[in-house]
């Protein structure tokens, strides 16, 4: 079975009900991404008119609540 | 006033509202944090009038009249998220259990839920507010129907036919989900780390260590790919795009399965006619206007159809082909305003 580096699989015992694709739940552990990084590496797409509108108001990225 | 059925963090809908406030054009978005404010009835009036001798049909909510055909133009982005707003926690003490009283209070309530999608989903609508998600193996059967080739398939619960499929799909078969993949989730261990949940598609080369017992799940034989097209339905126009998965080694079985900021190369991509008129077909049968559909073409030139999810991500394809497609559905909701 391939899976992506670094990862491990959740371990399930096997039952005749479980569907043989969640066996396969893999996770990763990963470090959160400090705001202000975040904030330069949208910069560098925003810098080549990839994505403009990061900044707005209603946009995705930004979103406090 | 175009209605916006949506989750509250969701890219592609926030863009098509940029283009909307472009336009100056008054919008709604309605997302599981607000959709009591109109639509709940504990604090509000709804009146729904069918038939008599004048046929006089009419639904009514705050005094506001709906009339029989929905005036307004709506897009079901992702209503599946967005949860019933008829459906409210109360206090229940009594001899008839309460998952039972529960069960019977939900149906009744989803059946007003339910109506309102029917009236809304009437006229000028994008998305669908009853296909949220689609069966596999129906899809699957349809898309043969209207002429798509798909991947040789195998429902089995049976490790026995398992074995026999993959010993005749050259020992390489892929298993994926039978309905969505799973949800993502971050499990934090401090403030700075988490263990990241999530499914992808996976290759088996060998069946090995792999599980005994299992539910009937779904494999399909494994194509060598010359590349992956992801196409998005709009009102009844393609937008393709040609995606180099295979470039990427970790791309190559399932091009989610990628790095951050390390992007899988995309190009415009113009389907065959005949495969577009099988597109066009199957979703017509399905009553689709829009989903995003995803194929293979194989090394050997043929394409194979995979899956359609009618609440689809197609920023990717919108953004790095040029299509414009946020702007082409805000265009969609204020044209069908008229």
């Amino acid at each position: 079975m391939k899976t992506k580096n670094n990862t491990h699989k959740v371990n399930i015992s096997e039952s005749e009900i479980i569907s043989f694709d969640l066996y396969y739940i893999t996770s990763v552990k990963k470090k959160e991404i400090p705001r202000e990084e975040l904030k330069v590496e949208m910069d560098r797409y925003y810098g080549k008119g990839m994505i403009g509108d990061f900044y707005k108001n209603n946009s995705n990225i930004f979103h406090d609540k | 006033m175009p209605l916006i059925f949506s989750q509250e963090l969701d890219f592609p809908t926030n863009r098509v509202l940029d283009w909307l406030s472009f336009y100056n054009a008054d919008y709604r978005k309605y997302t599981g944090l607000n959709l009591k404010d109109d639509f709940s009835f504990s604090d509000k009036k709804i009146t729904i009038s069918l038939g008599g001798i004048n046929n006089e049909n009419s639904i009514k909510i705050k005094d506001k009249n709906l009339d029989n055909v929905n005036p307004f133009p709506v897009w079901f982005r992702r209503p599946n998220i967005v949860s019933n707003p008829f459906i409210a926690d109360f206090e229940y003490e009594n001899t008839y259990p309460e998952n039972l009283f529960n069960y019977a209070l939900k149906q009744r309530n989803t059946v007003f839920w339910n109506y309102l999608g029917y009236k809304l989903e009437s006229d000028n609508h994008l998305g669908s507010f009853k296909t949220i998600s689609l069966n596999k193996p129906i899809v699957l059967e349809l898309a043969q129907k209207f002429g798509l080739t798909i991947p040789s398939t195998l429902i089995t619960n049976s490790k026995d036919d398992l074995t026999l499929f993959f010993e005749t799909n050259n020992k390489r078969i892929i298993t994926k989900s039978i309905e969505e993949i799973i949800p993502d989730y971050k499990h934090y261990i401090n403030n700075e780390e988490y263990f990241y949940f999530y499914q992808i598609t996976n290759l088996l080369e060998s069946l090995d260590n792999t599980p005994s017992k299992f539910a009937p799940s779904l494999f399909q034989e494994y194509i060598d790919k010359k590349y992956e097209i992801r196409t998005v339905f709009v009102d009844g126009k393609c937008y393709s795009a040609c995606i180099f998965t295979q470039i990427n080694e970790d791309t190559k079985v399932d091009m989610r399965n990628r790095k951050a900021n390390h992007f899988t190369r995309y190009m415009p991509y113009k389907l065959d006619s005949e495969i577009e008129v099988g597109v066009l077909k199957l979703m017509n049968h399905l009553e689709l206007n829009f989903g995003v559909i995803d194929f293979i073409k194989s090394i050997n030139n043929k394409y194979y159809f995979l899956e359609i999810n009618p609440v689809g991500q197609y920023g990717d394809v919108s953004l790095y082909c040029n299509y414009g497609l946020h702007k082409k559905i805000a265009e969609f909701l204020i044209k069908n305003e008229d």
